[in-house]
């Protein structure tokens, strides 16, 4: 019982894993111990222990092995020479014990355990792995620093082009410039003198006091700053009527350049100008880089223009108050018609901007505009109306333009990203430095060596030419389609969520989209355009309810009376689809208010939001993201489709609210008040 | 005469695998038998053998174990495993083929028709 207890502890002992660890450490230290001396023991004569001893220390087998190896050798040599065999015959029938001890090794570790050699066959497939990776990774930068960029279209060209058939004398740019630096030069003087009045003022005073002309042209008549602004604007009256000549051609007619020419005028330099761009311009400058000279100028000069039209007001002249207004919404029209988004977006502003301001005088001079200006004014706007969807051709030029300079052409329409295009993407990105210490990673500060090394990988993480192409236009695609579908569409308007969405369905494993970086913000930009042809059609409505009022003497109890004589259709609201825009008139007053439901898509009557502090173009209940938020499967997690392809909508979810459109009823107290 | 390499690669562990079917043996029995009954054509040096032996083991064609011999020392010996009886007879029936292949084109003077 003693025994089988100290028989059974020493094996246990003997086969621990530390006393196997042990072992393999030994092993290393002396890894012929074992079989040396078994050599040793057996006596053999000189040149056959030689031979064996050199032989077993060559295998490089473990220990054990060569204690094996060494004993069946030395068991064949005894053999041998018992047989009567010379041992030096016995020694050079051995064989070259470099390769006999080859041959040794690889025939014992085939007897090895499977946890070997299963250790084994992974290291070699992970050596194996790394070797491709290596050659895959040379061919790559190989591949990456021999491509660069094929630039072979000159699209500034293509787009000076469409001024081509028309005479000077029917773009408005030449106008436009000269009278934007008559007034810049104007108003740079009024500057100067403004703010020498507010540092006249006592130190505890100066921060109390806004220049007038830095509230421009929303300068109350009472400001200090009025009068010399209003002089300064009369001044410019011969200007002024050219402008309004401008304001109504055909087009704008800005040259395509890179470059502004620049006047210097009492000690400031003011734009005068583009200088177009030449035949070899588009070689080294991206449309990207085209200077949108016109749209500081036409901004400027429609602000002159309400301003001159308060000042008319003021004069009893509504007949140059409603040129202005004419004058506003062409210079909007020609800013649309041009085929920058930002330059849409900038025309809708004015547009806008014209809108409220008639709504406000409508509002404070009841009765101001007679039946001639009323025709005059829903002429133009129809007009100005008329592009009601963005024009998203430019964009993809300017992307095209793009894929250009940053991919290699390979004569298919299809390319790779090229390093003088990395190059590129890193001005259009802007300089790293330029955000700031706390914005820049270590891995963008990474050693220069390191980025050259790691640059070319970008090939393999990054589309093709084609496949950028095609991401970005089925993003413009898809937003055509919901600007011409109306804003029940808008869900599916995420330019993100869409390249995302695409690149998942066709299965690429792409995670950096040149594309998904240059996309403008579409799902905002039609959110507003959306916006924009509610107000339009608002405008339109009071138009009509101004011309019921000339007629009849009194506002019209409902919509109805106005159409077909003064609306030809009644303007649909655009967050209650099939229902009209909302109208509460109030006779006593003379005042009216038109209003969408918002985006709650619930008739509150006419109530506003109670945070008066936000810009209208913020507010959630005026917007069309919020209202027409797409259902999704709560179990999936998946967008919701009609089978048409038109998104199921949520159960509006907007704050509790209307959105006022028109108001032309006496400032109130409360503006919550219906 | 002896065998080029490739020959004897293949022919080698069939006639191991066959002397082995017959009782187990030890290395320098093999090596003595080998050259012996194949009149030395199948002839092979230690270096050559216990290689071949240690690979016909790990594929399980073979099995081995320690004896005492007569003159007191120990031997290992080397036994046809089932796996191994096999094999053989596989091998055999190859080499029939072979062999009457070869006859068939004259190669081989005498073979089995």
């Amino acid at each position: 019982m003693s025994n089988a207890f100290t028989n059974a502890w020493g094996w246990s002992v003997r086969r621990s894993p530390l006393m196997m660890l042990w072992r393999s450490f030994r092993g290393l230290l002396h890894p012929n111990k074992d079989a040396f001396a078994l050599l040793d023991a057996a006596t053999l004569p000189e040149p056959v222990d030689g031979v064996i001893r050199t032989t077993i220390a060559r295998t490089r087998l473990w220990r054990d092995e060569r204690a094996q190896v060494a004993r069946e050798l030395i068991a064949h040599a005894q053999d041998a020479i018992d047989a009567g065999r010379d041992p030096k015959q016995v020694a050079e029938t051995f064989g070259d014990p470099r390769r006999v001890a080859r041959l040794l090794r690889r025939s014992m570790k085939r007897k090895r355990p499977l946890s070997w050699q299963l250790y084994r066959f992974s290291r070699r497939a992970v050596g194996v792995m790394f070797l491709v990776l290596f050659v895959v990774y040379i061919a790559v930068v190989v591949r990456f620093y021999t491509s660069e960029p094929d630039i072979k279209v000159d699209y500034a060209a293509m787009l000076n082009d469409r001024y081509a058939h028309y005479p000077e004398d029917q773009l408005s740019w030449p106008v436009i410039m000269e009278t934007s630096l008559e007034w810049s030069k104007a108003a740079h003087v009024l500057e100067s003198q403004q703010e020498q009045r507010i540092h006249s003022l006592p130190e505890e005073q100066q921060y109390e006091h806004m220049t007038g002309i830095s509230l421009f042209p929303q300068v109350p008549s009472d400001h200090p700053d009025y009068q010399p602004i209003a002089r300064a604007v009369r001044d410019m009256a011969p200007q002024l009527a050219q402008l309004r000549d401008a304001a109504a051609r055909p087009a704008l007619g800005f040259p395509i350049g890179y470059e502004v020419t620049e006047t210097e005028w009492n000690g400031r330099k003011f734009t005068s100008g583009i200088i177009p761009a030449t035949e070899n311009d588009f070689k080294n400058r991206s449309l990207m880089e085209v200077r949108l000279a016109h749209l500081g100028p036409i901004r400027q000069l429609s602000n002159v223009l309400i301003f001159d039209a308060r000042l008319a007001i003021d004069e009893g002249d509504s007949a140059r108050a409603t040129q202005n207004y004419i004058a506003i919404l062409g210079l909007a029209r020609q800013a649309r018609s041009e085929p920058f988004m930002i330059s849409e977006l900038v025309g809708i502003a004015i547009h806008m901007s014209a809108i409220r301001e008639i709504e406000r005088q409508v509002r404070d001079h009841p009765g101001l505009l007679n039946r001639t200006r009323l025709i005059e004014l829903a002429h133009i706007h129809a007009e100005a109306m008329k592009e009601r969807a963005y024009d998203f051709d430019l964009e993809q030029l300017m992307f095209e333009d793009l894929l250009q300079r940053v991919y290699s052409d390979d004569g298919q329409g299809d390319g790779r990203l090229t390093p003088e295009g990395l190059e590129h993407m890193g001005l259009i990105m802007g300089d790293t430095a330029d955000l700031g210490e706390s914005y820049v990673t270590d891995a963008i500060n990474m050693d220069a060596r390191i980025r050259a090394a790691t640059r070319p990988l970008t090939r393999v993480f990054s589309a093709s030419r084609a496949e950028e192409s095609a991401l970005y236009n089925s993003v413009m695609e898809t937003a055509s389609r919901v600007t011409e579908r109306g804003p029940e569409w808008i869900a599916i308007m995420d330019e993100q969520e869409l390249i995302d969405a695409k690149l998942q369905s066709e299965g690429n494993p792409i995670r950096f989209s040149f594309a998904g970086m240059m996309t403008p913000a579409l799902g905002s930009a039609i959110d507003t355009l959306f916006k924009y042809r509610q107000y339009c059609d608002a405008f339109s409505l009071m138009l009509g309810i101004e011309s019921y009022r000339l007629e009849h003497g009194r506002l019209p109890d409902d919509l109805d009376q106005l159409s077909p004589k003064y609306v030809p259709q009644l303007p649909q609201d655009l967050m209650a689809p099939g229902s009209v825009i909302r109208y509460l008139s109030d006779q006593e007053s003379s005042g009216y208010l038109l209003y969408s439901v918002g985006s709650d898509g619930n008739d509150d009557g006419g109530r506003l939001i109670s945070d008066e502090s936000r810009s209208r173009f913020s507010r959630e209940e005026q917007s069309f993201r919020v209202r027409y938020r797409q259902a999704y499967d709560r179990s999936t997690h998946e967008p919701l489709f009609e089978p048409s392809g038109r998104p199921v909508i949520a159960e509006p979810q907007g704050p509790d609210a209307d959105w006022i459109l028109i108001d032309t009823r006496p400032e109130s107290d409360d503006p919550q008040a219906p | 005469m002896k065998l080029e390499r490739e020959l004897m690669r293949g022919a080698g562990p069939t006639a191991v695998l066959k002397l082995l079917s017959r009782r187990a043996m030890y290395g320098y029995e093999l090596v003595e038998a080998l050259a012996e009954q194949s009149d030395g054509v199948l002839a092979m040096g230690q270096s050559t053998l216990y290689p071949m032996l240690y690979n016909l083991e790990s594929k399980g064609l073979i099995e081995a174990d320690w004896r005492d011999a007569d003159n007191g020392r120990q031997r290992k010996y080397y036994a046809l495993t089932g796996k191994g009886k096999s094999k053989l007879k596989a091998d055999e029936k190859a080499w029939t083929k072979l062999a009457q292949a070869l006859g068939d084109m004259g190669v081989v003077k005498g073979a089995p028709a």
